[in-house]
């Protein structure tokens, strides 16, 4: 049967070997590639040039309306957080392909903190959520990760400051017991670890921490991944701490990081790490990662062309014993320098 | 600053190609050519060898001959506003001036390029040997945001103003004299012209040297300079014939020429790639797309384009179209075309079409490898004529 979801996602989230999971995602990324090709006509003219499974950019996604469904099926569209002045993703979603979305990031985190529903605490403000009909990339991660939470409370109040209260109770409350906490990378620096450190307050909360969206503005205060956990440690207690690496153009299919600090890919996806001057895969080397997910139908987001620049570190041997491909992310490509008289030609965003 | 000297700036127009002028610019020349970091950048070298004495000589021997005896004068004070992203542009819209007759302020990019202080140096150091022209000329370096510009402006005889519209625009609002001349160098459009069957018939030595002269044209700037030509027009290119191997044969020598000599950055890489989806999405009539891994990008068209000047490509992205004949140059050129690179095409059967069309673009026919050979005849304009008045003894 073609696409079967409900198999993939009863499978084994890591436990293929390379070559099985090559054979898998051959089949269904040729699946992908053929569904998409038909039913999104911009995708499939792109095809007709590039090839079958090429990797679609995903800054294309800010200027051209993508979509392998009816304007009637979009049950939501998720926009990426762009700042003033940027153009913004804009990503349709029908209802099965939401749903699988919510059911892998679910049996992703499962994998690193267990099945149990556990107390949630959100480093944000719900104000970032006001706005239901467009999803922000931040509101669509902190949504995403309420399902797999209960008691859901938020840390930070409107104006971005910690709401003491809210932390108090919900220390008190679960006192002894596992949490989890949830937020951005720079957000949970700077404004729960350092304003924590500020009062001199220490929590003490037992559990996970699951942080995303990367490490561009901590990099640019010199704070690395080490620092940051301890920044942690020390501000809530907390000592299992897993990144993720993901974007709102595949989401629920994330890369966390595993128990040795390396991004793991799993069952659902996949990366490639390609020369930028060739587009030819590349080992031992940094190069561009190719962000490879089975799970959106609504849109052609199967293979994207990032533009972020990744090291792959190694297959099917991590010590954590996962399988599959693991690698860190090394921050966004830097900027292109162009020599020449002109100003008509600016690098977008 | 960096160099002349702020407190003495004065406007002291002369007669174009004074022996001061002549002079200062040999003399230039050969401190440059004896610096040895100067050594290091080829557009600094370049910039020394145009401004050279034998060239100097011969661009005055033109003018008188051309001149006819009338007086003309500089205008007075030019400011010269160069691009960002050019090293060596501030010194050629400097020498051009000073030949015209004209005092001048130059403000040089931002940027700290090694050409900059080679050359401010080797100026500074030969002002104080022409004390004239030390207190006529002035160099200096400030932010793009402060209103130094507009204090300036209201100085000026004259603008000379390089760089993209946008930085044209923001210029031309400044307030200035009633009587200020701008002469401005907006973004314009290039295209190289060839003839499959010459290239055919070309043995393998003459087409590495033109797709040299072609990369020249583009890569070394990045193709962002108005003169690096964007798309390919292949004259005499029957489809299917035997020209194909000529076409096939220079895209091939020019991607050997690219891979050995630019270095492409991972971010323009992207961008041609992104680029090229765009031109698909956007329904951009496309016979075929060849790519030679990241280095070299041909989008070949079906059709002639209608607003040709929208398709730019950047560091090593062309399109090319077959032309049937010259006069299809009619649909395309508008009067952002500045230069056509041509080669093994009659240069004045290409004047007699810019002529007989009654085009209003194409400032230059020049061969392939001269593109970016600036001269005071550019952007369609006469540049000391431009800088200078003409005075009427009846």
């Amino acid at each position: 049967m073609k696409l079967d979801y409900d198999q993939l996602l009863s499978d084994d989230l890591f436990g293929h070997d390379v070559a099985q999971k090559d054979a898998i995602q051959r089949q269904w990324l040729e699946e992908l590639n053929e569904h998409h090709e038909a039913n999104c006509p911009p995708y499939a003219k792109l095809a007709n040039h590039l090839g079958h499974g090429f990797p679609l950019p995903v800054r294309l996604f800010k200027e051209f309306d993508l979509r392998s469904i009816g304007s009637d099926e979009v049950a939501k569209t998720m926009t990426s957080s762009g700042t003033t002045g940027q153009s913004v993703s804009r990503i349709y979603l029908d209802k099965s392909t939401s749903a699988r979305q919510t059911k892998a990031l679910a049996n992703t985190v499962a994998a690193y903190i267990g099945r149990k529903r556990l107390p949630l605490l959100v480093i944000d403000s719900k104000a970032v959520l006001k706005n239901r009909n467009m999803f922000s990339a931040r509101g669509a991660g902190i949504l995403g990760f309420s399902m797999l939470g209960r008691d859901v409370t938020y840390a930070l109040d409107e104006n971005m400051e910690l709401d003491l209260d809210a932390l108090e109770v919900f220390e008190q409350k679960y006192a002894g017991q596992q949490v989890l906490v949830f937020g951005f990378t720079y957000i949970i620096f700077s404004h729960f670890c350092l304003q924590l450190k500020k009062l001199k307050r220490h929590m003490a909360l037992d559990g996970y921490m699951i942080h995303g969206g990367g490490w561009k503005k901590l990099a640019e205060i010199a704070v690395d991944s080490n620092q940051f956990k301890a920044e942690v440690t020390d501000a809530c207690g907390i000592t299992h701490i897993h990144d993720y690496y993901g974007m709102v153009e595949q989401a629920g299919s994330i890369y966390m990081e595993c128990e040795c600090g390396n991004l793991h890919t799993s069952h659902y996806n996949n990366v490639r790490i390609v020369d930028p001057s060739t587009f030819v895969e590349v080992t031992g080397k940094p190069g561009l990662i190719v962000s490879i997910s089975l799970l959106p139908t609504s849109y052609p987001g199967h293979i994207l062309l990032t533009e972020d620049m990744g090291l792959l570190l190694g297959e099917d041997d991590c010590p954590c014993g996962r399988m599959g491909r693991y690698f860190s992310v090394l921050g966004r490509i830097p900027g292109a320098e162009l020599r020449g008289c002109s100003d008509t030609y600016e690098r977008k965003q | 600053m960096l160099a002349g000297s702020i407190e003495q700036i004065t406007a002291c127009p002369t007669q174009p190609f004074s022996d001061a002028a002549c002079g200062f610019l040999d003399d230039l020349s050969k401190i440059l050519m004896h610096t040895p970091e100067a050594k290091r950048f080829a557009d600094v070298i370049s910039f020394a060898y145009w401004c050279r004495g034998a060239h100097i000589g011969r661009l005055r021997d033109e003018w008188i001959r051309r001149s006819g005896g009338r007086l003309q004068m500089g205008r007075g004070l030019v400011l010269h506003i160069a691009p960002a992203n050019v090293p060596v542009n501030f010194a050629f819209s400097f020498a051009f001036s000073l030949l015209a007759g004209n005092s001048n302020i130059v403000r040089v990019p931002s940027k700290p390029f090694e050409q900059i202080e080679v050359i401010c140096a080797a100026i500074e150091r030969l002002l104080h040997e022409y004390p004239a022209l030390l207190k006529t000329n002035l160099f200096v370096r400030y932010p793009s945001d402060s209103d130094i510009t507009d204090r300036l402006s209201r100085k000026a005889d004259a603008r000379m103003v390089w760089g993209g519209n946008e930085t044209i625009a923001t210029l031309r609002a400044k307030p200035c004299k009633p009587r200020c001349v701008d002469v401005v160098f907006p973004d314009r459009y290039s295209a190289a012209l060839i003839d499959a069957d010459v290239m055919a018939n070309a043995d393998a030595g003459k087409i590495k040297r033109i797709a040299q002269g072609f990369y020249n044209d583009t890569y070394l700037m990045d193709q962002n300079a108005c003169s690096s030509p964007h798309m390919v027009l292949w004259l005499n290119a029957e489809e299917g014939g035997g020209s194909d191997t000529g076409i096939e044969r220079f895209w091939q020598a020019v991607r050997d020429c690219a891979e050995r000599q630019y270095q492409l950055q991972d971010a323009i890489a992207v961008d041609k790639y992104v680029h090229l989806c765009e031109d698909i999405l956007n329904g951009l009539d496309i016979l075929a797309v060849k790519r030679y891994d990241s280095i070299l990008y041909r989008v070949s068209l079906k059709t002639i384009p209608e607003e040709a000047f929208r398709l730019r490509g950047a560091g090593g992205f062309f399109y090319e179209v077959r032309l049937e004949s010259l006069e299809q140059l009619k649909s395309m050129v508008n009067e952002d075309w500045q230069t056509l690179t041509c080669h093994g095409i009659d240069f004045r059967l290409v004047g007699e079409t810019i002529a007989g069309l009654n085009l209003k673009g194409i400032d230059r026919v020049v061969p392939i490898g001269s593109g970016l050979d600036i001269d005071i005849f550019w952007d369609g304009y006469d540049i000391i004529s431009q800088l200078s008045r003409l005075i009427v003894l009846e």
